[in-house]
């Protein structure tokens, strides 16, 4: 009997050991980077079709989801945390340099952001942006070493229950 | 006593302190745009293991070092794109950080891909035939390109109301957007007799929308026969734009039968 209940348990403790690999989900995953994640988001509507109120809290949670998980990437070289806001196209290029994570000490932070909606597409589901004013500063070991102001164009393909990252133009002042 | 143990201990954190600072490497090379495939910088410094990562946009790459006589040479080589834009160089070493800013370029011009949005993707000419086209030029590292001083466009096209699907980009199904049939501008209905099966053979002419397209397959039709105060219904689904039933000669003969769908109804005929 005792013999019984020992197997039986170990039987358990080896399928909660199996369902622990697997890959939960992206609606029950807890996505604490983009959480913790705080910037001031100003958003300007100048598209021909405007989002409604609830399209447009969408996308500013997802915005600022975006940055945070650029941070991400750009402290640790990680490219697969923030998988969900890239499109495939995206994660191609970012995975053509990708070799392992890596601990440089070099930190990104992005503070400010005035986004002008550009161009929205009539079925939601395409917006190009102009983000000006973007204040980035970059740390080492927890000592900022530069502040730059940086001005982006932004091609944004929402894929999949989020706004996702397709394209990019760094532009002048 | 205690002041001068304070002081030995002050003297020897300085000491250390300097000992471990290292100075800013001078960089050599004069160039501001560096190009990914092939990055070739030159630092002096006295100091021979440091670190370097080129910080693109998106993520820090590890670059190769070599060190030489107080010469510091910086590369990698990669046949790979890259974002283009401001990017930093970095050089770390004993906790200390030296960056420098660069701009990066792909050193050949890459392929340029012309993206076109089009919504809705399905287009009912009963409604409107307007169309948002959005459209930008994107290369396979995914910079957008300007074409004629515009990042971005934006236009609202009108569609011909000619039943098709078409493809914004060519050979590129993935973008193909669709004219559908509207509904039903006017309906015909005819009989013949079928005396061999006992049956009414009754249908309706081809039906097309107000801009001469055949109806969308499974447009349903209602056929409504009466005599005095009997009512008879049925109901059929248009195949290329026809839609008939069957009614037996001897129970139908003398109704007055009409089709219609919707608020469209054909004229009365009499089965006789």
């Amino acid at each position: 009997m005792v013999l019984i209940l020992l197997g039986l348990m170990v039987l358990f403790l080896q399928t909660r050991l199996k369902i622990s690999h697997v890959e939960k989900p992206v609606f029950l995953k807890v996505d604490d980077i983009a959480n913790n994640h705080q910037t001031k988001i100003n958003i300007a509507v100048q598209s021909f079709y405007k989002p409604s109120k609830e399209q447009l809290i969408a996308f500013e949670k997802d915005y600022n989801a975006i940055w945070a998980h650029l941070n991400y990437m750009y402290n640790s070289g990680d490219i697969l945390k923030g998988k969900e806001y890239y499109t495939q196209n995206w994660f191609k290029l970012v995975a053509n340099e990708y070799k392992a994570p890596l601990k440089t000490g070099l930190q990104r932070i992005d503070s400010v952001h005035n986004v002008k909606l550009i161009n929205w597409s009539f079925d939601g589901l395409v917006c190009n942006i102009i983000d000006s004013g973007v204040v980035l500063k970059t740390k080492y070991n927890n000592k900022v070493i530069d502040t730059q102001v940086g001005h982006f164009a932004i091609a944004l393909l929402f894929q999949g229950d989020h706004w996702r990252i397709e394209g990019l133009r760094q532009l002048g002042n | 006593m205690m002041r001068l143990f304070a002081w030995i201990l002050i003297f020897g954190l300085l000491v250390s302190c300097s000992k471990n600072k290292l100075s800013m490497p001078m960089p050599l090379s004069q160039e501001d745009t560096i190009y990914v495939q092939d990055i070739n910088l030159w630092f002096k410094t006295n100091h021979k293991n440091w670190k370097a990562h080129l910080y693109t946009f998106n993520q820090p790459i590890e670059l190769n070092t070599k060190y030489d006589s107080n010469h510091l040479k910086v590369w990698y080589k990669t046949s790979k794109p890259n974002l283009e834009g401001s990017v930093k160089v970095c050089l770390s070493a004993n906790d200390t950080c030296f960056c420098y800013d660069y701009y990066l370029q792909n050193k050949s011009s890459l392929v340029q891909y012309l993206k076109d949005y089009r919504s809705p993707k399905t287009v009912n000419p009963d409604s409107s035939l307007h169309h948002d086209k959005i459209y930008y030029v994107i290369d396979e590292a995914q910079n957008l390109k300007v074409k004629n001083s515009k990042i971005f466009n934006q236009e609202q096209v009108l569609l011909e109301p000619i039943v098709k699907t078409t493809n914004a980009i060519e050979n590129d199904n993935l973008t193909a957007y669709y004219v559908q049939p509207g509904s039903i501008k006017n309906i015909d209905v005819f009989f013949k007799k079928d005396t061999q099966n006992n049956n009414f053979v009754v249908s309706t002419s081809l039906l097309k929308d107000k801009h001469n397209n055949i109806v969308a397959n499974g447009t349903k039709i209602c056929f409504e026969s009466v005599l005095l105060s009997k009512i008879s219904k049925a109901y059929a689904p248009t195949i290329n734009g026809v839609a008939s039933i069957k009614l037996r000669i001897t129970v139908f003969k003398g109704f007055t039968l009409k089709a219609f769908s919707n608020n469209i109804y054909s004229s009365n005929i009499t089965l006789r």
